[in-house]
């Protein structure tokens, strides 16, 4: 156990080394790798499966090895890295497979095509290397080894510096504390609160840990001491059961176990208590409302430092404030998140080593800054801060309301933002599709006051089990 | 002696005149459902290796698959025996003479060659939530009942399965009441024998081998009613008429082939189990005739 530890530290020990012979990327180069090389070399694969990850297998220098990354559609940013890396290794192919560029999937006939064939081949052992994974049905993967425990090269890989990254969004990612992906960007999901009305009315709350109902209640004292006429606007209330489900996927969903819990009074509990709200003016789901601002809270979803100037902009507060989003009882407190381009390594790849090296340089290289959300590197979006500053302006694009100019810059402007991203605790999940359907096939019926809360948590539970035991 | 070569060049005509249909069975039923065997045995599609009965212990494990089997036989041995029932009742009946025989006999023919995914469409709109039976009850006051999504859904898929096969089996039923000679109901008569007496000692005994074969019919059928739940409901229906078909086909899509093996492989044996018991029945039965 501990020998194959430490040839596993010996083995990364050497890939970096590799790396830094390469394109000299900085940081520290060991001394020894001495450990690598010594005696006999174990195979990794069948012996060591069950405790140890396969990315333990060496680095050969020098012998050219192709790397097959599956993407779904085409990503102009891992095009370019993938250029700059294999200019830094010239022994490294990377061989991108999506879409074309620029093809647009419209009849989504593309990503039946991109599920049917990588699943098949991941399930089969073989298929591509690394491999995005956000339109896969990574649930259905548990337990099977078919995903690299990532979280076991990040902790042992010396040249992997964990606080350069935002490793609150790493963290949750995977189930049994395994980290089977690592998303390249994420969105953070927050409210935005008038904060003059809400100062004014003298309402207290403590948003960074409050659940569904203390905001209720906030809510209701709010409406009641006046400013807007709701507290809260959200799309639909199905949306908003959607939302409640995703972040209490967890306690609702043991994939695991194969167990649903939407039997219980947590999920009946949520769709009376949206009922409820919209009964006590706490939610609305007029959306004019929001066009208006004539609501307490609203949503926000924060994908880049400019981004969220803009938005904030956008927002007709005289005073506006971030919140956390309410949770479910007992969670911990934090704000929620989404990712996006989660990368994971296959298990039965030949070229995994080769393979955490470059998924580390796309997480790291600090000229690649993700075309969708927020970066997972930290220093990334220290740098997106930073050249924000520097200019001290940012531009709003003039599309006809009037609201485009170019507009001051402070480093206060950003200290929200700054603390609600290092408060980013819990993702929300996407639900698993079959689980996802009955959802939305078996609550309008609730909503529209023919069904029972109990009837239609019924019908789901019954659904969902079928699908977690098959 | 001479009878046995007789047969023996009977055989090597049937085989010849067999040779393209057994080809293509071969190819597209035997071939395929013996990788499907392998298959079941193996941990991985491709290049798997053998994994013993490892697929069959999760198979059986797997609390979907122990619902889908019980719904299966459960819908088998209530649909079956109904169906049989059901259907010599109303085969008796149109073989006297009865007032527009012929054109019942068609009506009862009939939905053998309506197209399921019409019928199902029909049957959907008339038991849906909103649908017609519920927009009846309402109009009478009564409460809506959620036929599809509860264990009643059972009875609709039942209604289904009798409607769409009862034609089929009256048929077969019609001919094999016909083939009785009229001499035996004469002669039984003669001895003094009752209506009830023909009924239990002549026509149910010379109906008996035509049984068999309309049970073994009736029980491949009621598998295959999956169609019609799918069409209603999807591919994760309500818990009680979810059929082993759709835990099959559901595998099938998530692509765990080694598992959907193992579960056709289980189905396949329990078909072919209950069809020789079925067919020694029907043998023992004719030898004591005899």
């Amino acid at each position: 156990m501990r020998k194959t530890q430490v040839l596993l530290a010996g083995s990364l020990l050497t890939i970096s080394l590799a790396a830094c012979s390469g394109g000299g990327d900085g940081g520290q180069t060991p001394a020894s790798s001495a450990p690598a090389t010594k005696g006999s070399a174990p195979s990794p694969s069948s012996s060591s499966a069950v405790t140890e990850p396969a990315i333990a297998s060496p680095a050969s220098d020098g012998e050219s090895k192709t790397i097959v990354f599956q993407t779904y559609q085409y990503n102009e940013e891992f095009a370019a890295a993938i250029k700059n890396y294999e200019a830094l290794h010239p022994n490294i192919t990377i061989k991108l497979n999506s879409l074309a560029k620029g093809e647009e999937d419209l009849n989504g006939l593309g990503l039946e095509k991109f599920r049917q064939t990588t699943s098949t081949q991941l399930l089969a052992g073989q298929g591509p290397d690394l491999i995005d994974v956000d339109w896969l049905p990574t649930d259905r993967y548990a337990g099977k080894n078919i995903l690299t425990d990532l979280g076991a090269a990040m902790a042992s890989d010396p040249s992997f510096h964990k606080e350069d990254y935002f490793d609150n969004i790493i963290e949750p990612v995977g189930s049994e504390g395994e980290i089977t992906s690592i998303p390249m960007s994420f969105f953070m999901q927050t409210l935005v609160g008038d904060q003059e009305a809400i100062e004014k009315s003298g309402v207290s709350f403590d948003d960074k840990s409050w659940n569904w109902d203390e905001f209720a209640e906030a809510g209701r004292q709010l409406v009641a001491k006046g400013g807007h006429e709701d507290a809260y606007v959200f799309k639909s209330p199905i949306n908003l059961l959607y939302q409640m489900v995703q972040a209490n996927l967890p306690a609702l969903v043991d994939a695991e176990r194969k167990e649903a819990h939407f039997d219980s009074d947590l999920f009946i509990g949520m769709l009376n208590g949206i009922r409820k709200m919209e009964e006590d003016k706490v939610v609305t789901f007029d959306i004019s409302k929001l066009r208006d601002g004539d609501v307490f809270f609203q949503d926000l979803t924060i994908d880049s430092p400019e981004g969220y100037l803009t938005r904030m902009r956008d927002i007709q507060y005289p005073k506006k404030k971030l919140y956390y989003a309410p949770k479910a009882d007992g969670q911990d407190p934090g704000g929620y998140f989404t990712t996006y381009d989660k990368l994971a390594i296959n298990a039965h790849s030949k070229v995994q080593a080769e393979a955490w090296d470059f998924l580390k340089y796309l997480m790291s290289d600090p000229a690649l800054t993700p075309v969708f959300g927020l970066p997972i590197n930290r220093t990334v979006y220290e740098k997106q801060v930073d050249q924000l500053l520097e200019a001290g302006q940012y531009t709003v694009e003039e599309d006809g309301s009037g609201r485009g100019g170019t507009f001051p810059v402070t480093k206060a402007d950003l200290q929200p933002l700054d603390d609600m991203l290092s408060g980013a605790a819990h993702p929300l999940d996407s639900l698993p599709g079959t689980i996802e359907q009955a959802l939305f096939e078996e609550t309008p019926a609730f909503f529209s006051g023919q069904k029972t809360a109990e009837t239609v948590a019924k019908l789901i539970q019954n659904k969902a089990t079928t699908y977690l035991n098959e | 002696m001479n009878r046995r070569g007789a047969l023996l060049r009977d055989g090597r005509a049937a085989l010849l005149f067999l040779a393209p249909s057994a080809l293509g069975f071969g190819l597209f039923y035997l071939v395929p459902f013996g990788m499907g065997v392998w298959y079941s045995f193996t941990d991985r599609t491709g290049s798997g290796s053998f994994a013993g009965l490892e697929n069959y212990r999760e198979v059986l494990a797997s609390a979907s698959f122990r619902q889908a089997a019980a719904n299966s036989l459960l819908f088998t041995g209530i649909g079956v025996p109904l169906l049989i029932a059901l259907s010599l009742l109303l085969a008796l009946l149109l073989n006297r003479s009865l007032y527009l025989r012929q054109t019942l006999r068609t009506v009862y023919a009939l939905p053998l060659v309506v197209p399921v995914a019409s019928v199902a469409l029909v049957w959907q709109i008339f038991f849906d939530w909103n649908g017609t039976l519920n927009a009846w009850r309402h109009a009478l006051h009564l409460g809506r009942i959620d036929w599809l999504q509860s264990d009643g859904s059972l009875w609709v898929l039942l209604l289904m399965y009798l409607w769409k096969n009862i034609g089929y089996d009256v048929i077969l039923f019609l001919a094999a009441l016909q083939a009785i000679p009229a001499s035996y109901y004469e002669t039984a008569r003669i001895e003094g024998a009752g209506k009830v007496r023909q009924l239990l000692h002549v026509t149910l005994v010379y109906v008996t081998p035509a049984m068999v074969f309309v049970v073994l019919i009736s029980v491949v059928n009621s598998f295959k009613v999956f169609r019609e739940a799918y069409l209603l409901e999807g591919d994760y229906p309500y818990g009680r008429i979810y059929m082993l078909q759709h835990y099959m086909n559901n595998l099938f899509l998530s692509l765990d082939v080694q598992k959907l093996s193992a579960a056709a492989v289980l189905m396949v044996g329990s078909i072919v189990l209950l069809a020789s018991f079925l067919l020694r029945a029907e043998r023992k039965f004719r030898d004591n005739l005899e």
